[in-house]
């Protein structure tokens, strides 16, 4: 491809890891740009160090510290003569301070403006923000430690209420009130450990919504007042409150609820002249009334299914809005087609709550189809250490329908063979396979809700012998006993018994 | 010559009936006739099992086979019945019950300790665990560092054996 000599990025440094830096990689490539990785020692080897045209190594104590070394980042960044630098999603992608240390250094931050960061990035100004915009946030409480005012103002929102620390985390003050008699003991009881666990005894609290699903909204900003909406996404299926299959578009939601959620996302968007690629999250009830969650200022990781749906490149479309080069399309050229499905690959056991597991990518054999992409920086080899998050790779598939996407992807997900460290196949096959879900029955608590249906079948006899035969012959005692025994003996039999 | 394997858990016992003209396997009771056994190592394999093709996927790891078939993943281990892991069952070692990091550590080689005595501060996914000493008896080593990092079972503390401590 010619690349415009105008064009203000030449080399990208990407600040990241793993799938989403091979991915940014791949894109980079598509546009003729150069491309710099970065890695901490324990992944010299890594997929996406072989990719990249450059990597220059970071040092620190941990690798997940080396990757957020920000003087280190842009010193690799200047040194290498890139002009742009791409965070990916975690690690730096919303720290305000990396990206404006960025532009301070004379590079592109292919992000939105640290500002927009900043006031994202806090739950109560975001929340403010979009209040103030028309996007409908949950009734709450703000925070108080006065629990006579608290128990007034949270009266007049209603029930069931959701009441927090202020300071929380980790589910420590938090508890469900579904009726006015049961406000003042939970409040008490909240402020008090709120005080005991975060030496903060400040409670607020929101109306809770029964079985809400995850909606998002892909947008894209020009950094002026252009912005549009790549529709929106489902992220319903979650584990440990982090999604684990996300799809576009949302399973069976109304057409005229899915403008509206869309609309509303770009107002909030267009009011913060937002630029950059964002994803702004709400939370749905069973009603059809949606209150805005939070704005994400990066790249999303299941930013693939928009793309699948939408024929864009969200990756391109970042660099390309970074450099001044605008949106890539207008609203009215937006298309729709079929349904995409994503499912999060990850080193965990679903037979023990979903615990982080470790091991080595001993054998790899992915599915491959034009519907399909199989997101990973992973070779066999690999050691799959608790260094890094467990999500190993993403399976990303598209179908005219959602019913030929569903049926899609369980035949990828029966193909796809990882051995040597557990994993969540065999669990996210089951899910998708499972009534509820062909269904589009989702709801944030699925995982749990039908966690009885989700756990695997027990094996029948005659499945479990070519299991046991075939692992047997892999054992090295077990050959020997096998094909290491005179002739006579074989002959004989199992005398020795 | 008869085998135990362990599958996901639970144990199965797997007897070499006869080896020619095809193997003869028992399995919890019933025969098998294997044909084609295949190369060892890793890989794909087609076996053909009393005249019925499969194939599955399968890979070696420290002391265990995991394997790829029909759409499942499945990890067998061979048991080890010849006591080689110790005759206390294990109890001589301490293993990591998960992957983490070593927060803070409680006990020094040398030292007696009961059972239930804190040997380990771990943290794992934001959460810290305190492993404790799954006997009485002396620390023999501690063989992890503060901070360092660990994965699944693998072995953070080991105890004196049972018969050194107390003679």
């Amino acid at each position: 491809m010619t690349v415009d000599p105008d064009f203000p990025i030449r080399k990208v440094l990407i600040a990241n890891r793993g799938e989403i830096a091979c991915r940014i990689i791949r894109s980079l490539r598509a546009m003729g740009l150069g491309s710099v990785a970065v890695h901490h020692a324990a992944e010299a080897g890594a997929l996406h160090v072989r990719m990249a045209d450059q990597a220059v190594e970071l040092f620190g104590d941990t690798p997940v510290a080396a990757h957020l070394d920000t003087a280190q980042i842009i010193a690799a960044a200047t040194t290498t003569g890139a002009d742009a630098i791409h965070p990916g999603y975690g690690f730096l992608s919303e720290n305000a301070d990396f990206a404006r240390a960025v532009a301070d250094a004379g590079l592109i931050f292919i992000g939105p403006s640290a500002d927009s960061i900043a006031l994202m990035g806090d739950k109560i100004s975001s929340r403010e923000f979009a209040q103030a915009h028309g996007v409908p946030v949950a009734p709450s409480v703000m925070p108080t430690d006065d629990l006579d005012e608290f128990a007034r103002q949270a009266a007049q929102i209603g029930f069931p209420l959701l009441i927090k620390a202020s300071a929380g985390g980790g589910g420590k003050g938090m508890s469900i009130v579904r009726d006015a008699d049961g406000l003042i003991p939970a409040a008490r009881l909240a402020a008090s450990e709120a005080q005991r666990y975060f030496n903060d005894g400040r409670i607020y609290a929101e109306l809770y919504v029964e079985r809400p699903r995850h909606i998002e909204v892909q947008i894209l900003g020009d950094g002026e007042n252009g912005a549009i909406h790549l529709h929106e996404r489902e992220c319903s299926i979650q584990r440990r409150f982090q999604k684990i299959v996300e799809e576009a578009p949302s399973a069976a939601l109304p057409p005229e609820l899915a403008a509206e959620i869309c609309a509303a996302a770009v107002r909030l968007a267009q009011a913060a002249s937002y630029r950059n690629a964002g994803t702004v999250e709400f939370i749905l009830a069973p009603d059809g009334r949606f209150y805005f969650l939070e704005m994400n200022t990066r790249l999303q990781v299941e930013h693939p299914v928009t793309e699948m749906i939408s024929g864009l490149d969200l990756v391109a479309a970042q660099i390309n809005i970074a450099a001044g080069r605008g949106l890539p399309i207008r609203q009215d050229q937006l298309r729709r087609d079929g349904h995409a499905i994503e499912c999060r690959i990850c080193a965990e056991d679903p037979e023990r709550d979903f615990m982080p597991e470790t091991g080595a990518i001993r054998l790899l054999r992915v599915p491959q189809a034009p519907w399909l992409r199989f997101e990973s920086g992973l070779t066999e080899g690999e050691a799959v250490t608790a260094d890094f998050d467990p999500m190993l790779a993403k399976l990303v598939v598209h179908g005219a329908s959602r019913e030929q996407a569903i049926e899609r992807t369980l035949d990828a997900l029966r193909e796809l063979t990882l051995l040597g460290v557990t994993t969540n196949i065999d669990y996210l096959a089951r899910v998708i396979d499972s009534p509820a879900f062909r269904a589009g029955d989702l709801h944030t608590g699925f995982v749990a809700q039908h966690a009885q249906a989700l756990a695997p079948a027990p094996m029948a006899d005659d499945a479990l012998a070519p299991v046991l035969i075939a692992a047997a012959l892999g054992f090295r005692e077990f050959r020997q006993a096998v094909f290491d025994v005179p002739a006579l003996h074989a002959a004989i039999g199992p005398w020795r018994n | 010559m008869s085998f135990a394997l362990l599958l996901n858990g639970t144990r199965h016992e797997i007897e070499i009936i006869r080896r020619r003209p095809h193997l003869l396997l028992r399995i919890d009771g019933r025969d098998y006739t294997v044909q084609d056994p295949g190369p060892a190592g890793d890989g794909e394999l087609a076996l053909t099992i009393d005249g019925r093709h499969v194939t599955a996927l399968r890979a070696a790891g420290d002391d265990a086979q995991s394997l790829r078939c029909d759409g499942r993943t499945h990890v067998v281990q061979l048991a080890d019945d010849g006591g080689g892991a110790g005759a206390d069952g294990g109890l001589s070692e301490l293993r990591a019950p998960m992957p983490g990091a070593v927060i803070e550590i409680h006990a020094a080689p040398g030292q007696r300790i009961a059972r239930g005595d804190p040997l380990l501060t771990i943290e794992s996914m934001k959460l810290q665990t305190v492993l404790a000493a799954p006997r009485d008896g002396t620390v023999a080593e501690i063989a992890v560092a503060q901070d360092e990092t660990f994965g699944k079972d693998q072995i953070l503390a080991r105890l004196t054996p049972e018969d050194e401590s107390d003679a």
